[in-house]
């Protein structure tokens, strides 16, 4: 008797650590099962939503923390009449438009996700419901071009423009 | 010889005889504070964290804040040297965000979304 109170209480032990974690893989991997455009909005809903939502608020504050830093340093440069100073003014200010325009294609998108998640009677409205998802994915591919161009300024033109300062200040240390 | 907790004799596990109740709390409490602390540790040592948003609480501000609100040099001319940090700076942040979701156009495919067409009628 006391043996099998002690296992019932292991069990229930058990049972409450690993429940968290089966709900969580049970949470992503839902309704794989269900049939047709019902799981794809739940999907759309409760999934992709929030990973949607995560990467924005990190991307957003990133590039807008790295041209904040780049702004002060252009700063420096153009007050002290350094070389390339316009150029690289160009390329930051091309950092922050492209910002800009990735903040405001993120929001096409998103409203245009929740479109297709919200649609009502999907299951009757099969050719609205294509189209409406196809829009999406046209939106979300505008803002994979965005975090693709903004990649390019600070990977590469940036860079380039820092390389060609780090030159000049060099050549005027040699005369 | 007839043991005083099993009267009648029965023979138990060796699990049974060494884990009492007390003992099985304790192993659950360590193993919640031990997954805990993982999940902690891969988050502060996550490139992204200091871009994360400061909580209600939180003792120390974030990377981030600490950044912003250090003294910035403003006037004097930039050297050679601090190029050379501007550059590992970009280099770093770049290595970061390349860890973050870029909106793949994948992420919305039929398999991902667990989008299955209805038969044709």
């Amino acid at each position: 008797m006391r043996t099998k109170n002690r296992i019932r209480v292991l069990v229930v032990l058990v049972v409450a650590i690993v429940t968290p974690l089966l709900s969580h893989t049970v949470v992503y991997g839902q309704d794989v099962t269900a049939f047709g455009c019902e799981a794809t909005q739940r999907y759309l809903r409760n999934v992709q939503k929030a990973r949607d939502v995560r990467t924005r608020v990190d991307r957003l504050q990133a590039y807008r923390y790295i041209h904040q830093r780049l702004d002060v340093f252009i700063g420096r440069i153009e007050r002290n009449n350094q070389p390339n100073a316009k150029n690289m003014r160009a390329d930051i200010d091309r950092l922050y438009d492209a910002t800009e325009a990735f903040r405001l294609d993120y929001e096409v998108y998103d409203t245009a996700r929740d479109t297709v998640s919200t649609l009502e009677d999907c299951r009757n409205n099969t050719e609205q419901f294509a189209n409406k998802l196809q829009e999406a994915r046209e939106k979300r591919a505008i803002v994979a071009q965005d975090v693709a161009l903004i990649r390019s300024i600070i990977g590469t033109n940036i860079p380039e423009q820092l390389d060609v300062i780090e030159q000049k200040l060099k050549e005027q240390e040699n005369r | 010889m007839e043991h005083p907790l099993h009267p009648e004799g029965k023979r138990t596990s060796w699990l049974a005889d060494h884990i009492t109740l007390p003992i099985a709390v304790a192993i659950a409490v360590l193993a919640a504070l031990f997954i805990v602390a993982l999940a902690y540790w891969l988050y502060w040592e996550d490139d992204n964290r200091k871009y994360d948003i400061a909580r209600a609480g939180q003792q120390t501000t974030n990377r981030i804040t600490e950044d912003e609100v250090a003294a910035v040099d403003v006037t004097s001319p930039v050297s050679r040297e601090e190029i050379e940090k501007k550059k590992t700076f970009l280099q770093e942040e770049v290595i970061a965000l390349d860890k973050i979701d870029g909106f793949e156009p994948e992420d919305l495919n039929d398999t991902t979304i667990q989008f299955v067409a209805p038969p044709a009628r």
